[in-house]
């Protein structure tokens, strides 16, 4: 067979079951176009074929025979189309890993528009039927519709010079990046791993004689390391690499194992229960962690573990607790008391997880990861191995996501250094969507016994909650205890968490970890005491923290919405279909990494920047080069960003919301250093008087000497500073990486929303999303995360649940239909507002804001249903199922 | 093994699982799902939409859902069917699938689709969904598999009463899917049957239509139900009434009741109502998707509503 693809000739004879998306990415070694869910729902795999948009996918590869195929990579860096263009100016992009899908629809968009509406501008709605075949998990939702819109108008028609807010988006847009599933070494084999069929389980015997017989399998490996037990469907037993996928699959098949089957434990209530099975029957020293950084100490009994620290976290726990109950009886009016519940989310980064790794001598090894902590992923790599982190090259340069689900030494990542080990060869092992969706990650569920207790005048006397979280086989559950911290000192509280093992797979981090689930509990209690005792919802906020400037400002802002100021009564619209306003406010931790360091150096080729540290579409690289902006003013795009490798100085992991401040200040200042020496080259090298430095170069007595001309005869020079730690309370530092500083980011959500009474449907139709974080780094990046988390936060309010078959123990949403994430008509319009005072003692004046900007939305969203219907929905996600159920009850 | 026929007649003694666009059996063979040697017919010529001598319109299985869409003869004179076929999946899952593989497709039951779930379907002991997690199972359930028969396009048909023809016979559309008691089939199809055309009798002029599903989402979701409306409505009086319905059943349903409680009723908002109602008379849901009982209602009223504004 014959095919053409961005013109040039391809023939190959395909398998029977080959598809175009091997042909492309294979045959012709075209890795711009990705696969992500490979059922057709994501479109990250869209190519053109005779100029149609087909999802390359499940397009049988006999279909290319005699036509014309569009990849991304058919327009070069030189040569961008308009919509490329688009893209990179209003940053619809951040991992970039659906960008080539989205471009590629979006280009055959833009030629049927001009075609038949010349430069007229779509409509969002337009817009989001054209597009419904795509989902971008980093939701960039607002600038695709932005991009498309304009690129439609003709706006990028002629454009010559690049406009993009995110350093990366050129190679992003092209194709060129490469992300670790795109990585190919010499003869690389496909790694697949074996899990278990049991939740809870006892292995006493694997044998591998049949899959090593196999023609074509390179290595079988053990994979429980020493492991006795599994304790969850899923959970890695063996390991096969082999010279094609499908040949690694055939030889999973051939592996047996015995296992002794024990009872599990698949839910709470299972796992609680009087009898219930033990969740670790062999003892839980091998217990995950599904907790950011260090975990709390644990009182166990069976599976169910009460984190001891309720005396730090509770003030007063009992008197709380009287005063609830006392109220209960006496002041019903003045008591809230309700059972939350929230499902586990899943992370669904649009790039599964993935490694591809390769031994140089049984001492050194070379892994390529897609991890958002390349740092600590190497101490880890090179703990597990018995190696010196010398002896670990771990290359990590685009991340098709993460958002908290690809952090340590996971297992996808030993597996293919243990194969690639036994092997003798490369191998890459990449999930697959049901594997990334059912066994990688997720947040854990969380059910929580919250109370409120206020006076008449909505000052409250008493907060209660004990929280039970669900991450399956890990611990570490904070819904509680992170409250303590943010609350106002004053308030009595019995603040109790208790992490409940079950068998399903182990949870991990997830932006804001346990915050959101913690928000929906108190910030709806907070929302129904007010509409109990007829306050408004702001008002009562106020009382809740009456002299804190900052929330006072947030207040006063939410008070200038019009549409807030203008909402009516609760359920006070007549009709099928109910609009409502609700509000929610929620805090954040201030986290930074105390140790980064940056290295900035001068010479001829330019600016250059290292740091061990990632870009997992947070904007890393271009929180780096707005700092080296800032100080000289030279063209972004010139800068060499030297990141995703190990062994660069030390710098964050993309978690805690910790990347630009920890690495903008600090290239700030090995920036200005470099500027130094710079100016002081001007005057020695090139003999320039009266020098000083302005944008884009230096004045001095002659006129304007640009820094490429300073750059091109200066001595190489190089200059490093370090994050260090921020002066706390009492002039107290704390050093305990990430560091958490003394600070607190705020934020106050509206959200308005439509409730078809009816069919059940919550239709978000506008978000007002405000924060206060100190000073924004860079405004555009800031903009996508802030539209980011509020998208984000609506799946995790209305779609996203991970369900298990209760008879099994495995996963059923585990594909991209059943598991559902926002997509582009379901984005609202988002309304940004920064505060940016009260961070000035800060270094570099400014915190974190990615986390935050998602915390307060699900709760926003359920006080505006409520608002709209006088129905108060207790579990996430809010589905049509919950909705036609509950407004029975309030009829 | 690849078997490439371009002639239907070129399919005896033909080994393997058919395969037209590709877009429902290439999720089954990454999945695991299924596998074995293919027969690939997108080279039958089967894609015209044509208006015959007498009225009728012959649609070839092998032209797109996107070109059932939006081929004027079906855009113009068979309005629920061309709206069902704009309103599901992804415009380039609808630019790729045959309308033939839309009749054909197999079971989106969560079970089925998981390698290591047992599904009676895939030939195991024991339907996982049955006893397991089903709030999208049937309401009108006739035993055996729990999940509700995919096809959109299936149920748009039945309100046309429309005939399908195959390499072998012709019959009415309802005779595609049985009544039900065939537990482990999606399609009765024989093994190497190929579906050719489907015919659809001459369109009503003047015919209201719509399409409209339940889902949770703005888009590209599955449905929680789905109903294909057509009333013909003459001096204020609905004069015809055709309604399909999916999402419901094992088998694509027409819904009778509802279309003679429409007959001869003034074309207002109460008589919607209450034909609407009907629709749930009969329904014997799984526990745990009864809820779909009031989402069918819903939904059938709505898309009732919809085809009254067209
Ligand atoms: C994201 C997504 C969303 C979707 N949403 C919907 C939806 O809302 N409603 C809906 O109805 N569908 C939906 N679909 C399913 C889609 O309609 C089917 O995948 C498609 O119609 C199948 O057509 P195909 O030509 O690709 O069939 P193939 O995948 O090639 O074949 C499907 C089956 O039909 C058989 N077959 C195909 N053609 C013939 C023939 N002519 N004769 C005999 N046997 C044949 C094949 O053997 C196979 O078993 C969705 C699919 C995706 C990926
Ligand atoms: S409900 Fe149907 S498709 Fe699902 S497992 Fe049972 S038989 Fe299989
Ligand atoms: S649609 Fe092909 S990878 Fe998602
Ligand atoms: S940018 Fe769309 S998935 Fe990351």
């Amino acid at each position: 067979m014959q095919t053409t693809i961005n013109g040039q000739p391809l023939a190959f004879e395909p398998r029977h079951d080959e598809t175009a998306l091997e042909v492309i990415r294979e045959r012709a070694g075209l890795t711009g176009t990705k696969l992500a869910c490979g059922g057709g729902i994501c479109g990250a795999c869209t190519v053109r074929v005779d100029g149609v948009p087909k999802c390359s996918c499940l397009l049988p590869a006999t279909q290319l025979e005699g036509k014309d195929v569009r990849t991304i990579e058919e327009y070069g860096r030189s040569n961008l189309h308009p919509v490329q263009r688009a893209f990179m100016a209003n940053d619809g992009l951040q991992c970039g890993f659906c960008t080539p899908g989205f471009i590629n629809e979006g280009i055959a968009f833009y030629d049927a528009w001009r075609a038949k509406q010349g430069k007229k501008r779509p409509l969002p709605h337009e817009i989001a039927v054209a597009m419904g075949g795509h989902l971008c998990r980093c939701a960039a939702y607002v600038g695709i519709y932005a991009a498309i819109a304009q690129a439609c108008a003709g706006e990028f028609d002629d454009v010559a010079e690049l406009v993009a807010p995110r350093v990366d988006a050129l190679a992003k847009v092209t194709g060129e990046a490469k992300y670790t599933v795109d990585v190919q070494f010499p003869s690389q084999l496909e790694g697949k791993i074996l899990r278990s069929a049991h939740p809870n389980a006892r292995v006493k015997a694997v044998d591998f004689s049949a899959a090593q017989a196999l023609e074509g399998v390179m290595a079988v490996a053990d994979l429980l390391e020493g492991k006795t037990h599994v304790h969850y469907v899923g959970q890695p037993v063996a390991g096969v690499a082999a010279v094609d996928e499908r040949t690694a699959e055939a030889a999973l098949k051939l592996i047996k194992v015995d296992y002794d089957l024990l009872p599990a434990a698949l839910n709470i209530a299972q796992a609680m229960a009087a009898d219930a099975p033990a969740v670790f029957p062999e003892g839980k020293e091998k217990m995950p962690t599904a907790a950011e950084g260090s975990t709390f100490p644990y009182a166990w009994e069976n599976n169910v573990g009460r984190v001891r620290m309720g005396l730090v976290t509770s003030r007063r726990a009992g008197a709380a607790d009287r005063r609830i109950e006392e109220a209960q009886s006496n002041a019903p009016q003045n008591v809230v008391e309700h059972t939350y519940r929230n499902a586990q989310q899943v992370h669904t980064a649009l790039e599964p997880h993935a490694a591809v790794a390769k031994w140089n001598g049984p001492q050194a090894v070379h892994v390529f990861a897609s991890t958002q902590g390349i740092t600590p992923l190497r101490a880890a790599i090179a703990e597990h191995f018995d190696l010196d982190k010398a002896q670990v090259t771990l290359e990590s340069h685009y991340i098709g996501g993460g958002f908290g689900g690809k952090q340590g030494l996971y297992e996808e990542i030993k597996a293919a250094i243990i194969l690639a080990r036994q092997a003798n060869q490369a191998v890459r092992v990449v999930a697959s969507r049901l594997e990334d969706l059912a066994y990688t990650s997720l947040r854990p569920g969380v059910v929580s016994q919250t109370a409120v207790k206020t006076q008449a005048d909505g000052t409250p006397d008493a907060i209660k909650m004990h929280a039970y979280g669900d991450g399956g086989v890990a611990n570490g559950s904070s819904a509680a205890s992170m409250y303590s911290l943010m609350a106002p000192r004053s308030i009595y509280r019995d603040l109790q968490d208790y992490s409940v093992l079950t068998n399903t797979p182990p949870g991990k981090p997830f932006r804001a970890p346990d915050a959101p689930a913690q928000r929906w509990a108190i910030e709806q209690a907070i929302d129904e005491a007010a509409y109990k005792q007829n306050l408004d919802p702001v008002t009562i906020r106020r009382r809740w923290d009456p002299d804190h400037a900052i929330k006072n400002r947030l207040l006063d802002w939410v008070e200038t919405i019009p549409a807030w100021r203008e909402r009516g009564k609760v359920n006070g619209e007549n009709g099928r279909f109910k609009r409502g306003l609700g509000l929610a406010m929620a805090q954040w931790l201030f986290i930074y990494n105390p140790n980064t360091e940056v290295i900035v150096s001068s010479s001829p080729e330019g600016i250059k920047v290292s740091c061990a540290t990632q870009d997992i579409g947070n904007g890393t690289r271009s929180s780096i080069a707005q700092a080296v902006v800032d100080v000289m003013g030279i063209d972004p795009h010139t800068l060499m960003l030297d990141i995703g490798n190990a062994d660069r100085p030390h710098g964050p992991i993309a978690g805690g919301s910790q990347v630009t401040t920890s690495v903008y200040p600090t290239t700030y200042a090995a920036t200005e250093q470099v500027m130094g020496h710079l100016i002081q080259e001007a005057a020695n090298k090139m003999g320039l008087k009266q020098v000083t430095a302005v944008k884009g170069g230096v004045n001095h007595s002659n006129g304007f000497t640009p820094w490429a001309d300073i750059l091109a005869v200066a001595a190489p020079f190089s200059a490093s500073d370090k994050r260090g730690n921020e002066r706390g309370l009492l002039g107290l530092r704390i050093n305990v990486p990430p560091g958490i500083g003394m600070r607190i980011g705020h934020s106050a959500i509206v959200t308005e929303v439509e409730v078809d009474t009816r069919l059940g449907k919550i239709r978000p139709l506008n978000v007002w999303s405000g924060i206060a974080v100190g000073r924004i780094f860079v405004r555009d990046l800031a903009n996508s995360q802030m539209y980011s988390g509020v998208i984000q936060g609506l799946g995790y309010a209305l779609y996203e649940e991970k369900v298990y078959d209760q008879q099994t123990g495995h996963t059923l949403s585990s594909n991209l239909n059943d598991y559902r994430i926002p997509g582009l008509g379901d984005t609202p319009n988002i309304h940004l507002h920064y505060d940016e005072k009260g961070f000035e003692e800060v270094r570099g004046q400014g915190i974190g804001l990615s986390e935050l900007a998602t915390i307060g939305v699900a709760a926003s969203v359920s006080n505006a249903v409520f608002h709209a219907t006088g129905w108060r929905p207790l579990s996430t996600p809010i589905t049509p199922h919950d909705v036609v159920t509950g407004l029975k009850e309030v009829k | 093994m690849l078997t490439l026929i371009t002639k239907p007649e070129e399919i005896k003694g033909a080994v393997g699982e058919i395969r037209a666009g590709g877009t429902d059996l290439h999720d089954r063979y990454r999945l695991g799902v299924s596998s074995g040697p293919i027969i690939d017919i997108h080279k039958l010529p089967y894609t015209d939409i044509t208006q015959n001598a007498d009225g009728t319109t012959t649609i070839g299985a092998m032209a797109t859902i996107d070109a059932v869409g939006q081929n004027p003869i079906t855009a113009k004179g068979y309005g629920a069917l061309a709206k069902a076929a704009n309103g599901l999946a992804t415009p380039q899952i609808r630019w790729a699938a045959t309308f033939g593989g839309s009749l054909l497709q197999r079971t989106r039951c969560w079970y089925y689709r998981h390698p290591q779930l047992p599904c009676t379907k895939k030939g195991d002991a024991v339907c996982g969904g049955r006893d397991g997690h089903h709030p999208n199972g049937v309401i009108f359930d006739h035993g055996g598999c729990a999940h509700p028969h995919p096809s959109t396009l299936a149920a748009a048909l039945l309100a046309y009463d429309a005939h399908v023809r195959t390499t072998e016979r012709e019959m009415p559309i309802a005779d595609l899917y049985g009544d039900g008691s065939q537990h482990d089939r999606d399609h009765l199809l024989h093994q190497n049957e190929i579906l050719t055309h489907v015919t659809l009798p001459a369109p009503v002029v003047g015919e209201k239509t719509a399409y409209f599903r339940s889902m949770s989402r703005f888009e590209a979701e599955w449905p929680i139900v789905e109903c294909s409306v057509r009333l013909v409505v003459r001096d204020g009086a609905i004069a015809a009434a055709g309604i399909g319905a999916g999402g419901i059943s094992q088998i694509p349903m027409r819904l009778p009741n509802v279309e003679a409680a429409l007959l001869g009723k003034p074309a207002t908002q109460a008589t919607l109502e209450q034909a609407a109602h009907l629709s749930a008379a009969g329904a014997n849901p799984l526990p745990q998707a009864a809820w779909k009982v009031e989402m069918l209602v819903g939904t059938l009223l709505t898309a009732m509503e919809l085809a009254l504004a067209d």
